[in-house]
């Protein structure tokens, strides 16, 4: 108990938050069918890290936030100036973009590389939950003590403002959002303002994007934008039950893939106990949903005369 | 930099040279490749191919690895990264063809769920006895610095085998890319052709792994074809412009590599291209910014001044802030806004050239309906002075008619 | 209080339109048109393929950038005055797999009167389904937007614009692919409005049907052609003008032909 306690209950609990805070913007990311906004944003967070660290010398996490939001930001105005201006269209001005950066951060890596630093191209990518231990977590009464709360790692507590934070954003502009999302002409006749709800909606990626990169590498921040949304989309026809849906698709590949992560390889018999990258195995599990999804999910076709007379 | 020199002149050894060949070959089929690719409106594509790629690779280096005890064996991987990236590549097509979800949807899951598999295998990987691992991380930011010359022989054979199978099929992929349905009723199988063009992307991806790391892989399939975009409209054009591009992109960047130990390949080749984008973006007097941004300024001038005038000659009253400032500037109107001479004859100058457009448009209305920009430009610098002078007679003869 | 030094015509006008210009690639789509809808009309906005009919009232209604012109619901900026316009944008321009019941959409057009603490209530939910019973859907209140057919799409886009109560409402193609029973049924409800006294403005396709539904014309091919009474400019000279050779003899026979058959009647 103590074990779980101290070793595996901030992870799990940290998964769990950033992935239904993922899942949830998801839900507009797919409809809108923007998700690879979500894609773009998780790959710059490394270079903005890199400049961050470059810049300040260190590895406090306000400056790495900082970074990384800064590249967030300065990503979408670049896709946006590239769409715009250059008249390209948006999934290759992405792709521009993106790789660049991420470019630049591989290569700022390397270059500093040499003074040792625990920074790693792999690190940014899978993350290291399990390092999120929790010294004094020796026992249930630790849950009660203000000494020993005090002492939880603060990706939790980041993990868990980000999450208000969305769950804000998506209660005061629910309307706005479903209104931009299905019909953005008619909420720019009604002053909506769908180019600004736009921008919120993807800064709001980034800034969950940046939580969840420190604590669990960008792989998972991808999956968990697109696989819970578009597993939950093929359940129901109904924005709230799909919401809903995604919630719980997130939930179950946090909990079931941390778990299978770190005893996976026993259960299926591999005789030698190792354990494998829990960012990964998440991910992979919210993929498996989501196969299921595609292959017996209950509203997986299209409906009726969708786009013809 | 002298070392750069050397290198830039293949002079640093038979070793460094055929990977700046190969690298070279290679980036020029990428940006070829992915220009159908792009005129698909298909880019993030080959994102999802390179990025499961990675499960496919971790297998076949365990594979290998419990056989021979080093899962470093270039072939094996290339082949385990193919039938993965394969895989990926039919269930985008299968999500996106089969269920409601988009093709965006389906590329970030098919890329995130693949990766995030290979990342697990990876870490198994790393609680085996297997030597070899770090040659694993190469192939996710590319490393060309230790490659051996076998290595790099075939990944130039490889591209250069690509290079000429892009060059055979570019009028069929050319045809399906500007109009499928056409093509479609000129009997090309279409749904063929789009294979083979995914085919030959994600060979180009596998191919190009080992030098730019599966990551940044994408990029050479789309920065030069976008950087090409920018100089022609012509698709042919655009397809060996991005070839070249891409290709002085591997030049420079494989070369900037060699001048210190450990700089990253591909990360240098992505930023060369990237750097050739911005000149593209900025510059191309065609499409770039600069030039666009100029051009519609003076149209914007342009319109307003027209206008402007028109008001100024009906006596109505103007309240677009620019188009007062444009006729001031001009010396056409007073602080007050009331129009000065010169302000009075431009406003009956530009009235009259309204009326002779309009009457070119009422006789003429086929010629005119081909005419871009009719009635912005001066009538003189569209019609020849004959054709003038009969409008100008025929309007006289109008204001006779009625008086 | 709007600027003395506009005409009386403009600030009666519900939708008044001055000097807009909406260019694409440094070329006009639509250029330095003037228009003044007449209140309590309807009139129907009628040009070629690529005439710049939808430009012009998405630049008009502020949904995308104009390069010159002012736009005005009487006498001030629409910007200021968007409450009293409603919008029908073209069936096609969404995707109807979007997870919503015909009534969600239909809420839509309420998005101004909750704030974001507000959830919709029973009136609001009465005077949705008042409107659906309008276009003749109350049936179809709870129904999935995917299934239904494109004339029921149509219908479902003009209860979102009832629901706003709006002095005027503009409609891109609201006949555009649909059934002649939707046809028929879209006119009525579109009669009844203006009866109320409210001003409908259309983009319209079909030249045949030009005479029967409306009362005002605006011809557009970029420029502004010819505007006023169907009766004085539907007429052969602006239609020519209007589809530059376009049209067969056939075709303008047809319609000039309606056009004295309506004459002689």
């Amino acid at each position: 108990m103590s074990d779980f306690m101290m070793f595996s209950l901030v992870p799990l609990t940290v998964a769990v938050i950033i992935s239904m805070t993922c899942a949830l913007l998801g839900n507009f990311l797919v409809l809108r069918r923007q998700s690879l906004i979500g894609d773009a944003i998780s790959h710059v967070a490394l270079p903005g890290i890199v400049v961050s660290f470059v810049l300040t010398g260190t590895l406090a996490s306000t400056a790495m936030m900082l970074g990384a939001g800064v590249s967030a930001l300065v990503t979408v105005v670049m896709i946006e100036l590239i769409r715009r201006l250059g008249r390209v269209e948006a999934s290759a001005a992405m792709g521009v973009v993106f790789t660049s950066l991420f470019a630049l951060g591989v290569l700022l890596l390397e270059w500093h590389g040499a003074s040792g630093v625990h920074l790693d191209v792999e690190h940014a990518l899978y993350g290291n939950l399990e390092s999120l231990i929790w010294f004094d977590g020796t026992g249930p009464a630790a849950l009660v003590d203000p000494v020993a709360l005090a002492d939880l790692p603060p990706q939790l507590g980041r993990a868990a403002w980000v999450g208000l934070l969305v769950v804000a954003f998506l209660v005061v502009f629910r309307r706005h959002l479903v209104l931009g999302s299905f019909d953005p002409d008619f909420a720019a006749s009604v002053r909506a303002h769908p180019a600004l709800v736009d921008l919120l909606l993807v800064t709001l990626v980034a800034i969950a994007a940046i939580a969840a990169f420190e604590a669990v590498g960008s792989i998972i921040v991808i999956a968990m934008f697109i696989c819970p949304a578009a597993a939950a989309r093929l359940m129901t026809n109904r924005l709230g039950r799909q919401i809903a849906w995604s919630q719980l698709f997130a939930v179950v590949s946090a909990v079931l893939g941390y778990l299978l992560a770190g005893h996976g390889l026993g259960w299926l018999g591999f005789g030698f106990d190792v354990s494998v990258s829990a960012a990964g195995m998440i991910a992979t599990v919210a993929g498996l949903i989501l196969l299921a999804a595609c292959l017996a999910g209950p509203r997986r076709q299209r409906t009726g005369a969708a786009t013809g007379t | 930099m002298e070392t750069w020199w050397h290198a830039l002149t293949f002079s640093l050894g038979y070793n460094t040279s055929v990977v700046t060949l190969g690298s070279m070959l290679l980036a020029a089929a990428a940006g070829m490749v992915g220009t159908f690719v792009l005129l698909r409106k298909r880019a993030l594509v080959s994102d999802a191919i390179s990025h499961s790629t990675l499960p496919g690779l971790a297998l076949a280096f365990i594979l290998v690895g419990l056989v021979t005890g080093d899962g470093r064996l270039l072939p094996a991987l290339l082949l385990g990264a193919a039938a993965s990236a394969a895989l990926g590549l039919w269930a985008v097509q299968a999500i996106s063809a089969r269920t409601r979800l988009g093709e965006d949807a389906a590329i970030g899951a098919v890329l995130s769920t693949f990766f995030a598999f290979g990342v697990v295998l990876i870490t198994v990987i790393q609680s085996m006895r297997v030597t070899g691992q770090s040659g694993l991380t190469g192939y996710l930011v590319g490393a060309t610095a230790g490659m051996l010359a076998s290595e790099a022989q075939l990944i130039a054979a490889c591209a250069l085998g690509l290079l000429a199978a892009v060059l055979v099929m570019r009028r069929d992929f050319l045809m399906v890319c500007f109009d499928a349905d056409f093509a479609r009723t000129q009997g090309v199988n279409t749904w063929r052709v789009d294979l083979l063009l995914l085919m030959l992307l994600m060979a180009v991806v596998v191919v190009g792994m080992k030098v730019t790391g599966l990551i940044l892989i994408v990029a050479l399939t789309i920065i030069p074809p976008v950087a090409a975009r920018f100089w022609t409209d012509q698709p042919m054009a655009m397809v060996a412009l991005a070839a070249l591009l891409g290709a002085l992109s591997g030049y420079l960047g494989v070369t900037l590599s060699s001048v210190s130990e450990g700089l990253p390949t591909g990360p240098l080749i992505v930023l060369c291209a990237f750097g050739l984008f911005l000149a593209s973006f900025l510059f191309s007097p065609r499409r770039g910014v600069l030039a666009s941004l100029l051009a519609y300024r003076r149209f914007r001038q342009r319109v307003h001044l027209r206008q402007g005038l028109l008001a100024l000659g009906r006596d109505e009253p103007i309240f677009d802030g620019l188009t007062l400032s444009l006729l001031r500037r001009r010396g056409y109107i007073r602080r007050d806004g009331v129009a000065t001479p010169p302000g009075q004859a431009a406003a009956r100058d530009a009235e009259h050239e309204e009326r002779l457009w309009a009457l070119y448009r009422e006789r003429y209305p086929d010629d005119a309906l081909h005419r871009e920009h009719a009635g912005l430009t001066p009538i003189a610098q569209v019609l020849s002075a004959d054709a003038i002078m009969a409008l100008e007679a025929q309007l006289m003869g109008l204001r006779e008619m009625r008086p | 209080m709007p600027d003395p030094r506009l005409a009386r015509e403009v600030i009666a006008s519900p939708f008044a339109i001055q000097g807009l210009t909406v260019s694409y690639d440094h070329r006009p789509v639509v250029h330095s048109v003037d228009f003044v809808v007449p209140p309590g009309s309807m009139t129907a906005i009628v040009g070629p393929n690529g005439a710049g009919k939808s430009s012009l009232l998405k630049a008009a209604l502020g949904i995308t950038r104009r390069l010159t012109g002012e736009v005005r619901v009487f006498g001030r900026p629409i910007e200021q005055m968007s409450r009293h316009v409603a919008f029908v944008p073209q069936r096609n321009s969404v995707d109807w797999d979007f997870p919503a019941r015909v009534i969600d959409v239909v809420a839509m057009g309420l998005f101004r009167d909750l704030r974001w603490w507000q959830f919709s209530g029973r009136d609001h939910r009465r005077r949705a389904m008042e409107s659906l019973g309008r276009v003749g859907m109350e049936a179809f209140a709870d129904r999935q937007i995917g299934q239904l057919s494109g004339g029921q799409q149509q219908r479902v886009f003009l209860a979102r614009a009832l629901v706003q109560e709006a002095d005027l409402t503009i409609l891109d193609e609201p006949f555009a692919g649909v059934d002649a029973a939707t046809e028929t049924a879209i006119v009525e409800v579109l009669k009844s409005l203006r009866d109320e006294g409210r001003t409908l403005l259309c983009v319209h396709h079909d030249l045949s049907t030009v005479r029967d539904y409306f009362d005002h014309v605006l011809l557009l091919n970029v420029r502004r052609i010819a505007a006023g009474p169907v009766a004085e400019v539907f007429v052969e000279r602006h239609l020519q003008a209007t589809y530059g050779g376009r049209l067969s003899p056939v075709q303008l026979a047809r319609l000039v032909g309606s056009a004295a058959e309506v004459g002689g009647r």
